[in-house]
C-alpha cells in the first residue's frame, strides 16, 4: 500500500512539472503571436502614414530600414519557439530576442513623429512590457 | 508520504468522470492555457519573411 501511495505521489509530481513546462510554452507562444501582430501593425501604420503623406519618402525609407532588424528579431524568436520542445528549458534566444525587439522599438519610438506610427509602437512596447 | 487511499481513489474517480463526459480538454485549457497550433507559428514565419522583404525593398 505504501508503495502505491509513493507511486501516486511520484506520478502527481511528474504531471505537475510537465504541466508547468507546457504552461510556460503556451504563454510564450501567445507572446510570440502578439509580438508578430504588434510589429505587423507598426509596419502597416508606417505604410498608411506614407500613403496619406503624413511622412515623407525619406522618412518612410528610414523607417523601413529601422524595421528590418526588428522584424528579423521577431522571426528569430518565432523560429526558436518552433524548435523548442515543451518540457525542456526555454531557449535563451527567445528572451534575448524579445528584449532586443523592445530595445529597438524604444529607440525607434523616439525618431517617429507623434501619431499612428508612434501609437502602434507604444502598443507593441506594451505587449513586450512583461518580458524579463 | 501518507496519502490516504480514499483521496487517491477520489481523484481518480473525478478524472475518470471528466474523461468520460468529455471535459478533459476544458480542464486542460483552464490549467495550461490554450495552445497555439504549430501551423500558426509556420504562418507567422512566412509572414515575417514577406514583411522583411517589403521593408528591405522600401528601405532601398
Amino acid at each position: 500500500m505504501q508503495r502505491l501511495r509513493s507511486m501516486a505521489l511520484a506520478v502527481a509530481l511528474v504531471v505537475s512539472v510537465a504541466a508547468c513546462a507546457v504552461k510556460t510554452y503556451n504563454a510564450t507562444a501567445h507572446v510570440d503571436v502578439a509580438v508578430y501582430e504588434a510589429l505587423a501593425a507598426v509596419q502597416d501604420a508606417a505604410e498608411t502614414a506614407h500613403s496619406r503623406n503624413l511622412i515623407s519618402d525619406a522618412q518612410h525609407r528610414e523607417l523601413a530600414g529601422q524595421l528590418v532588424p526588428i522584424l528579423q528579431a521577431g522571426q528569430s524568436v518565432n523560429r526558436a519557439l518552433q524548435t523548442w520542445t515543451p518540457g525542456t528549458p526555454k531557449p535563451a534566444t527567445i528572451t534575448a530576442g524579445l528584449l532586443e525587439i523592445r530595445r529597438l522599438l524604444a529607440a525607434l519610438q523616439t525618431t517617429v513623429p507623434a501619431g499612428p506610427i508612434q501609437s502602434a509602437i507604444s502598443a507593441a512596447l506594451s505587449v513586450l512590457g512583461g518580458v524579463q | 508520504m501518507n496519502l490516504p487511499l480514499n483521496a487517491i481513489i477520489g481523484w481518480l474517480t473525478i478524472l475518470w468522470e471528466a474523461y468520460d463526459n468529455g471535459t478533459i480538454p476544458q480542464i486542460k485549457e483552464a490549467l495550461l492555457g490554450a495552445g497555439i497550433p504549430p501551423e500558426r507559428l509556420v504562418e507567422i514565419d512566412a509572414a515575417y519573411t514577406a514583411r522583411i522583404a517589403k521593408a528591405q525593398a522600401d528601405a532601398g
